[in-house]
């Protein structure tokens, strides 16, 4: 079903992951953390993971990023079994490919804003000149070229991680993971940084993948996974993302005025993505 | 076959290791002649250029393929990481220097001691040479043929005769005995004399070996030079000749003194017959006898007489006995003489040559001559001659008595006029030219100044076996001797004089020849292939070995205490690469996340600990050798006031030096080795898991 679907789209599926089991082993004990995940995501897709802490999204995003081997099932990123690779062919396979967001900035310290940016294009072994002036391009873009000589320790944290977004960047990757991207953010750098992500999935046509546990975000969602317990319960599109989150947030009772502005933000947002939702009727 | 695989595989990687390491070290010495140049262009040299060739040489070495991570940008990062942490950096690269340090500078103080003790034992090229000396064989000579095998031997550059006799100095109604030494240009130069004042001594242009002279009956010859072939008669038919008394005169196998030594002839009533052949050359002078030479003029040859005789042999020194061939009877062999040797007679016409004359009239000679002594000859003669005998009339009495008590008497006529040591004459001397020590002025009460020119009696005494042929002591006569220049010795009293006079008056073997060495390697060699044919060798380098097994030793000593600072250093490197490790675990998972390969970051890692191994060594060298000259000028300053000379007391061989570097090196890799292999370990998810 969810196969013809995505064809409908025209999308092109980037991430196909069938049947993951993950078990880890605790002691003497086997604790299965994926039961059996199944799903896809196109090009162009704002795919957020969704769950409660403990439900195994983590380690989705893990296996999906090739750090994780499953103990069954498949992860194919744009055609390519992910697992079927060595583990050095993986590493080049997600340096080219890949950018990820961390949940915390991790930088290289001794190395400052510009030069941590330019990082991953070094990697991939270009020269210094070239690596810098692509970084540099990338913190214009986000409105960071005035931070480039500073190290990122003197940056705040909600620059710090768009400067993170920036390095993801540089290599120009098909997708980008973010690994709850906004867990250490306060609300306006968090609204900054997901309008970024949304930004680049929509006119850039890049494929993010998410995970978070912040019903805030679920409006940004084109897809939207709900995982429980190591299961995919739910699959929704974008009104069915913004249903989800009201719904949830319900459960929850009232909220502070802040919320209930959002609120009001998620209508107009959710009008913004209706195009999107009606064609996928 | 398995385990050929397996092992293959194994020695493929290690070997992978080895050229990934020596990649490595090349690129960081390219990366810090890069910064070197970097600083010239802070003082506005213009140095783009060689800039931009290491960079493209860097390129080119590092071989890495596209879309890899280059070695170069490791070493950047490894370079950035150290200098955030640049506290901890320089007390850990100060350590590792003050550990190599302590070595060098310890391992310097020993070398240097070295070098102290040895240059006061021994000059330089001194260890080049090699005194060799008569052996306890007294058959094994040193003459002329001699010094030709030892030149042709491998490694040897030059050999330099010298005579040391003692001379009866008449000085001014005194008469002292000195030692004297003649010698040539060459051998002042390697003994290295400093002439004070006078002329350096120049080699004369040698004019030849005079002939012992008691009788006085040779007379000088004027040298010809004919074309003649080796072996071949000089002229046809037979020649008497005879031995003078009182002499021997060594026989050969072959007109060569290169073969077999059959032994000596004596003077016998009659005298003998020979053919005059053409043989190897021997000295006679330069204008004196007649010398062959092959057409094309490259070899010369003299005149030797091939003759059959009784032989003889030299028991003990001045003890000469029969030869007995296995019938008990005196033996007879067909031999070679010079024909410096002997006295010629006359012709003896009607044969061609000696074959023919020994085919023909062999019996009636034996009939004419020595009958008499064939008949008295039996089996065992035992010689009697004692010592007092030897100098004086070894000839003229009994020789031998055999078992039997017949006396071996010698047949000639003895020689009443001269019963003490032999006199022989100069032959032409002007007024030699001495080189006497400051030592020597001294016993004379003479100033240097003034000393030139000063003329001293002088009475050679030859010692016995410098005179082919002869036994016994000799004494020449009085000749005049001119100073000419004064040696720097105090310590001791002698003159040197020109070789060519001690030829003038018949020497022809020496007593010290001193062998130079094309370098010190080849002594040993040398020194062993010299021993073997009887010679006694004697070579400073024996005490030099002496003194540098002692100081290998202290060496050795001394650097493992410097070895001691080394390893808590080595301790201390490993500990700072431990904990920069643990601090940079979310790091290194951070870079692993965005596609940097295990081996990379092992590679970087230890590319830290190998700039600090490496910064360490460099430093420490300096700081050794700067402590070591340091202590050195301390030590001259004061010994300078106390009268001395200056003193080095450290040194440091440029191998050591390569070694200390060699070996810091390695500890950075050692002490690199955990950590990175650590490093290799953590995974990319720990830049994802929360703290």
């Amino acid at each position: 079903m969810r196969k013809s679907s995505t064809k409908k789209t025209g999308k092109e599926v980037i991430i196909r992951v069938r049947d993951l089991h993950k078990t880890f082993k605790v002691g003497n004990q086997d604790i299965e953390v994926l039961k059996g995940i199944s799903l896809e995501i196109g090009q162009g897709d704002f795919a957020i993971i969704l769950g409660p802490s403990g439900c195994g999204k983590s380690t989705l995003l893990h296996t999906i990023l090739g750090m994780e081997k499953p103990t069954s099932g498949a992860v194919e990123l744009g055609g390519t079994s992910l697992y079927e690779m060595d583990e050095d062919k993986m590493v080049s396979y997600r340096k080219t490919r890949i950018g990820v967001v961390f949940q915390q900035s991790i930088w290289i310290k001794s190395l400052n804003v510009l030069e941590n940016v330019s990082v991953p294009s070094r990697l991939m072994g270009k020269g210094r000149g070239e690596a810098e002036t692509m970084a540099m391009d990338n913190l214009k873009k986000l409105g960071l070229d005035g931070w480039a000589g500073y190290y990122p320790s003197e940056l705040s944290s909600g620059q710090q991680q768009r400067v993170s977004l920036a390095r993801a960047l540089t290599i120009d990757p098909i997708m980008i993971v973010a690994d709850e991207p906004t867990g250490n953010l306060d609300t306006v750098s968090g609204d900054q940084l997901m309008d970024l992500l949304s930004e680049l999935s929509r006119d850039q046509g890049k494929t993010v993948l998410m995970v978070t546990h912040d019903l805030e975000y679920l409006r940004y969602a084109t897809k939207l996974f709900h995982i429980i317990d190591g299961k995919l319960v739910e699959e929704y599109d974008n009104q069915g993302a913004v249903k989800l989150a009201l719904s949830l947030r319900s459960k929850k009772g009232a909220r502070s005025e802040q919320t209930v502005r959002d609120a009001d933000y998620l209508k107009v947002n959710s009008s913004r993505y209706g195009n999107l939702a009606e064609n996928k009727k | 076959m398995e385990i050929w695989q397996k092992t293959k595989s194994k020695l493929i990687a290690v070997w992978r290791i080895i050229t990934a390491y020596g990649v490595f070290l090349a690129l960081l010495g390219l990366f810090f002649l890069k910064k070197l140049f970097w600083l010239t262009k802070k003082i506005k040299v213009n140095s783009d250029f060689i800039i931009n060739k290491i960079d493209r040489l860097m390129d080119k070495i590092d071989g890495k393929e596209i879309g890899e991570v280059s070695r170069i940008y490791l070493i950047e990062l490894a370079m950035r990481n150290l200098k955030s942490k640049k506290m901890r950096a320089v007390v850990t690269i100060g350590g590792m220097a003050l550990g190599v340090g302590a070595v060098v500078f310890l391992v310097s103080l020993g070398y240097g001691l070295e070098r102290l003790v040895i240059s006061r034992v021994a000059r330089l090229d001194e260890l080049k040479m090699i005194d060799v000396g008569m052996g306890e064989v007294a058959t094994s000579k040193m003459n002329d043929a001699v010094m030709d095998k030892i030149v042709k031997m491998e490694g040897v550059s030059e050999v330099i005769p010298a005579v040391s006799m003692v001379a009866k100095v008449k000085y001014k109604n005194s008469v002292v005995d000195m030692m004297s030494i003649g010698v040539d240009e060459k051998y002042i130069k390697a003994v290295g004399a400093k002439i004070l004042t006078g002329n350096n001594l120049k080699d004369k242009k040698d004019d030849g070996v005079g002939i012992i002279s008691d009788e006085g009956e040779v007379a000088g010859w004027n040298q010809e030079v004919v074309t003649a072939v080796l072996g071949t008669l000089v002229e046809k038919g037979l020649t008497a000749f005879n031995v003078r008394p009182e002499k021997l005169v060594p026989i050969w196998n072959e007109c060569s003194r290169e073969s077999e030594m059959l032994g000596y002839i004596t003077r016998q009533e009659g005298g003998y017959f020979g053919e005059k052949r053409w043989g190897e050359r021997y000295y006679v002078g330069d204008d004196r006898g007649v010398v062959g030479q092959n057409k094309k003029g490259s070899e010369q040859y003299s005149v030797w007489i091939r003759t059959k005789a009784p032989l003889w042999k030299e028991e003990k020194k001045g003890v000469v006995v029969p030869v007995f061939g296995g019938n008990s009877y005196q033996q007879w062999e067909i031999g070679c003489v010079a024909q410096t040797d002997v006295e010629e007679g006359e012709k003896l016409k009607g044969f061609d040559n000696l074959d023919d004359y020994l085919s023909g009239k062999e019996e009636q000679i034996v009939d004419g001559r020595i009958l008499g002594l064939t008949t008295t000859a039996t089996a065992s003669a035992t010689a009697v001659a004692t010592d007092s005998a030897i100098e004086t009339n070894l000839f003229e009495t009994v020789v031998a008595t055999d078992s039997a008590g017949v006396e071996w008497v010698e047949l000639k006529k003895t020689d009443q006029a001269d019963n003490k040591q032999k006199q022989l004459s100069f032959d032409g001397l002007p007024e030699g030219e001495a080189f006497i020590s400051s030592g020597m002025l001294r016993v004379f009460g003479l100033n240097k100044d003034k000393v030139i020119g000063e003329k001293f009696g002088v009475s050679f005494i030859i010692p016995d076996g410098l005179v082919p042929g002869v036994t016994g002591r000799l004494q020449s006569e009085q000749t005049d001797y001119q100073v000419a220049g004064v040696i720097d010795d105090e310590s001791s009293n002698y003159f040197y004089f020109h070789l060519g006079d001690a030829k003038k008056l018949g020497v022809r073997n020496y007593s010290q020849l001193k062998v130079v060495g094309k370098s010190q390697e080849v002594i040993p060699g040398v020194r062993k292939e010299i021993e073997t044919s009887g010679l006694r060798t004697v070579s400073t380098l024996d005490t030099v070995a002496e003194i540098e097994k002692l100081f290998r030793t202290l060496r050795l000593v001394l650097g493992l205490l410097g070895t001691i600072a080394l390893a808590v250093a080595a301790l201390g490197m490993f500990n700072t690469m431990t904990v920069s490790l643990l601090e940079r675990t979310r790091e290194v998972g951070v870079m692993k996340a965005m596609g940097m390969l295990s081996n990379d970051v092992r590679e970087l890692f230890l590319a830290e600990s190998m700039i600090m191994g490496v910064g360490g060594g460099v430093c420490g060298v300096l700081l050794g050798v700067v402590g070591g000259k340091l202590v050195s000028i301390l030590l001259t300053s004061v010994s300078v006031i106390k009268g001395q000379g200056a003193m080095d007391i450290s040194y440091v061989p440029w191998f050591f030096v390569s070694f200390i570097l060699g070996v810091s090196f390695m500890v950075g890799i050692m002490t690199g080795w955990y950590p990175s292999r650590r490093a290799r370990q953590i995974s990319a998810l720990n830049a994802l898991r929360y703290e």
